[in-house]
């Protein structure tokens, strides 16, 4: 078991290297994402999945995160897939009109080239998915994608949903991870360091070792989280009423280039999908 | 400016068991006064502070700031004049980049954006973060994190700010520059500053002092009026700067010293008239280096070349340790020094296999830890390590079975594990039949860490290491688990490495001493030859001891003064022998 998880899990982090998406406004962002994950549930094969890939590849470059630690991200959900995909080959039912010509069948289960197309195909998909949510993290501070939120979510006040106390939750919460994942590594250090193996062991086993780090984790997080309450007390928080903002959003001409692209690439995969089911 | 009359404070008042906290406490605090308000845990101080803060309200009595009456409908009133700062800048930073946290605290007042970008930008350049105000929090190191939480405070032009502890969990060389913004805030805006503290030593120069104990206010006047007081502070288990006491023997010894001394400067200014110009042959005998042992027997340990990065190979990649190489003989007590960021805790963990090196080996009784096939749990028993604030870590209910993690582990028999469980209880002062039984939770911060303590010596290791060991107690926890280290190094016979920041009595064990810089190995030697380098520990923000301290301050304005100086009898002797030698 490694001790470094912020160096292995990559999700979720904010990579500080400034560039054009960087720069892009947040709730733009986010609108693309919606738009993108919409329109790759609306293709249907991998011809209307290219524009989604294209898209993929354009952001990936011009957002000057290194190919290898996007890369680095994937390890687990491929390792994941490897084990969901076999099924979805195996259990391949062809919908009405189309032509199976399986290599192996017994029972339900079948090998066809268009079962392993479909498998490959739904690989492609969730890949795309993750990444395209892994780029909004990876060029987007949290305090950015919380005030988007606050903005793009604010018709629902309207239904008496508590918007801001919501978002604040949310930003309090994430300022808690990276000192939660801290505390972690040096609990599991200190538990390594008096002999137990973490990488040992059957599932119940591992379950009870965990057991010894997580007690402190959470006593610890409670603690934090009583002073803190009397931190942001004294610093006057009193809910959402009444609060201003340093920071507001601009729309730039950037901004709605990049929006345009992207509506473009993902229309045009959503109506080929439609259009043709390739 | 705050006023505070006849406040009583219980915790849990309206419940069964109400706990009293402060009792009958008068005090008033002027504007643009920098007041210290020192005590013991649980004497009352950060109680006292946040009533103050309008965070908490009294049981009795009333408090007024500003003329304000404090209540809970005025809390919010409050709150905007008085700024409460945090022992630990993590539990009061609420958002992820710099200038968003600053900003958090004149967003809530409802202020106009220009007036919060105003607000925000002089706040920072106040606090010098103007070159990471975009900055990540959580990429900070500690002592950017607390001037963040300082200027977090100062946007909300607070007119008077308590610092609750800061001082407390940071390295020597951060508090020495924290107290430095102090005492600017205060001249520069006029704001008054009550700082909470444990150590007298950080508040010579303030203007008033405050000494809390059992709930109530003990001493209240200057320093001088405070520290003359010495007698009364010792009763109650406080002590006065060391300066102050060399002043009083020199006294005693008929050297016109006038009482009391606050600083070592002033020690200097009252010393250097009195000196010889001519270093003394005497003095240069005296000071001979003690000869370091060599040891010709093969190493326990042998570090060579060894080199360590985090984050390797992504965008955050630092440096931990580079190119470090030292040995560590059995029976041997090692201290291992140096400032904030030096590589020490890298180095530890790299010991004991918890880190992997990038390059260079670690050898343990001849054999490389990194070859193929090394049992490196094996290596994790003989080596013991007690982290910093092992206190944290702590997961079992009692103290018999956190202790007895390691043998139950083990799966020893049970009557082995008995033994070993008392035995390691009773090597940290604790009582077996006692303690065996409380709960962990129930127990004193000191206490928990002697739990700690004896839970990696209940695992028999061959060697101790002990990562800052006494860092976040107050002064007398410091000194009794100073006390009960020295003893179990001495009487152990185990090999130990103590980590630190300062040359206390702790590294004082030391055979042998490494000082790291940024990773690397700077210095090394017994302590005495370190010492002869002070002026350089003292740049790289390694703390010398109090003695050595004024020792090297003297030594600038008299060159020949030696700095290779531990103790108060030692340092008085010295400057005894510097005074008498007769004028040319």
């Amino acid at each position: 078991m490694s001790l470094e998880f912020s160096r292995t899990v990559t999700f979720g982090q904010y990579i500080n290297v400034n560039s054009v998406v960087h720069r892009l406004d947040a709730r733009i962002k986010m609108l693309s994402v919606a738009c993108v994950m919409f329109c790759t549930f609306m293709t249907r094969g991998f011809v209307s999945i290219l524009p989604i890939l294209a898209i993929a590849v354009l952001i990936q470059v011009t957002s000057k995160i290194p190919v290898g630690y996007t890369l680095r991200g994937y390890r687990l959900l491929l390792r994941t897939m490897l084990f969901i995909i076999p099924f979805q080959i195996l259990f391949y039912r062809a919908p009405a009109g189309v032509q199976v010509d399986p290599y192996w069948q017994w029972w339900v289960l079948s090998i066809s080239p268009q079962g392993i197309s479909a498998g490959l195909y739904t690989l492609t998909r969730v890949i795309l998915l993750y990444h395209t949510i892994n780029m909004l993290m990876f060029t987007t501070t949290m305090i950015d994608l919380s005030d988007g939120a606050e903005i793009l979510f604010e018709p629902l006040k309207k239904l008496r949903v508590p918007v801001n106390e919501l978002v604040m939750t949310m930003t309090v919460a994430l300022k808690f991870v990276p000192l939660l994942i801290t505390e972690l590594e040096r609990l599991i250090r200190a538990q390594t360091a008096r002999g137990v193996r973490f990488d040992t062991g059957g599932v119940i086993e591992r379950t009870k070792k965990i057991v010894p780090v997580l007690i402190p984790l959470f006593v610890n997080a409670l603690n934090r989280a009583e002073v803190l309450i009397v931190a942001m007390n004294a610093r006057c928080y009193h809910g959402g009423e009444g609060r201003t903002k340093l920071r507001t959003m601009h729309i730039a001409s950037t901004d709605v280039f990049a929006l345009s692209i992207i509506l473009l690439f993902a229309v045009s995969a959503a109506y080929i999908g439609r259009t043709f089911g390739v | 400016m705050i006023t505070v009359s006849r406040v009583s404070f219980d915790y849990n008042a309206n419940g069964s068991n109400p706990i009293r906290a402060l009792t009958d406490v008068s005090l008033s605090i002027r504007a643009g006064e920098l007041v210290a308000l020192l005590g013991h845990n649980g004497s009352g101080k950060s109680t006292l502070a946040k009533l103050m803060a309008a965070v908490m309200f009294p049981t009795q009595g009333e408090l007024s700031v500003g003329g304000t009456h404090v209540t809970e409908k005025t809390a919010f009133d409050i709150r905007r004049k008085v700024g409460l700062v945090f022992q630990r800048p993590d539990d009061q930073l609420i958002a992820n980049r710099v200038i968003d946290d600053i900003a958090f605290g004149p967003e809530n007042l409802g202020l106009p954006r220009e007036v919060i970008q105003h607000r925000v930008d002089s706040a920072i350049a106040t606090m010098e973060l103007e070159s990471i105000r975009t900055a990540q929090i959580s990429s900070l190191s500690g002592g950017e994190r607390q001037r963040v939480a300082i200027a977090g405070v100062l946007a909300m032009e607070p007119s008077c700010f308590i610092l609750d502890e800061p001082t407390t969990m940071i390295a020597p060389v951060l508090a020495r520059s924290l107290l430095r913004t102090a005492h600017a805030l205060r001249d520069r805006l006029g704001v008054s500053i009550i700082h909470i503290t444990h150590f007298m030593h950080e508040v010579t120069d303030f203007d008033r002092i405050v000494v809390m104990d059992g709930g109530s206010v003990l001493m209240d006047g200057t320093p001088k009026e405070i520290f003359a007081r010495s007698e009364e502070l010792a009763a109650v288990g406080l002590d006065v700067p060391l300066v102050t006491k060399v002043g009083r023997v020199l006294r005693s010894r008929g050297l016109p010293i006038a009482e009391p001394i606050l600083t070592a400067e002033e020690l200097r200014t009252a010393i250097v008239p009195l000196c010889s110009t001519v270093p003394s042959m005497q003095t240069a005998v005296l000071q001979s280096p003690d000869v370091p042992t060599v040891r010709t027997d093969p190493p326990f340990i042998d570090v060579q070349n060894a080199s360590f990065s985090y984050m390797k190979d992504t965008p955050l990649e630092t440096i931990g340790i580079r190119n470090v190489s030292c040995s560590i003989h059995r029976g041997q007590i090692v201290a291992v020094l140096g400032g904030t960021q030096a590589g020490k805790s890298t180095l530890i963990e790299c010991l004991n296999g918890l880190r992997t090196l990038h390059s260079g080996r670690i050898f343990v009784d001849g054999t490389d830890i990194h070859s193929k096939g090394y049992d490196i749990g094996a290596l994790r028993d003989r080596i013991g390590v007690v982290f910093q604030q092992p206190e944290t870590q702590l997961f079992e209910e009692t103290v018999g079975k956190d202790v007895s993690f390691s043998p139950r582990r083990k799966k020893l028999p049970a009557e082995t594990s008995k033994a070993l469980v008392e035995r390691s209880l009773h090597a940290v002062g604790l009582d077996y039949q006692t303690f065996r039984l409380r709960y962990v939770y129930a127990l004193s911060g000191g206490q928990k860490r002697r739990v700690a303590i004896a839970g990696i010596l209940a695992g028999e290791p061959e060697m101790l290491i002990l990562d800052e060991p006494v860092a976040g107690l107050d002064p007398r926890g410091r000194s009794e688990l100073a006390l009960l280290v020295k003893r179990l190094a001495q009487e152990s016979h185990l090999t130990v490495l103590i980590v630190g920041n300062t040359i206390d009595e702790l590294a004082e064990l030391a055979d042998y001493a490494i000082v790291m810089h940024e990773g690397g190995v700077l210095l090394e030697g017994t302590i005495s030859e370190l010492l002869n380098q002070a002026e350089l520990l003292h740049d790289v923000g390694l703390e010398l001891s109090e003695a050595a301290e004024i020792a090297r301050v003297l030594k600038q304005q008299i060159p020949s003064f030696p700095t290779t100086i531990l103790h108060l009898e030692e340092l008085c002797d010295t400057i005894g022998r510097f005074c008498t030698q007769p004028k040319e």
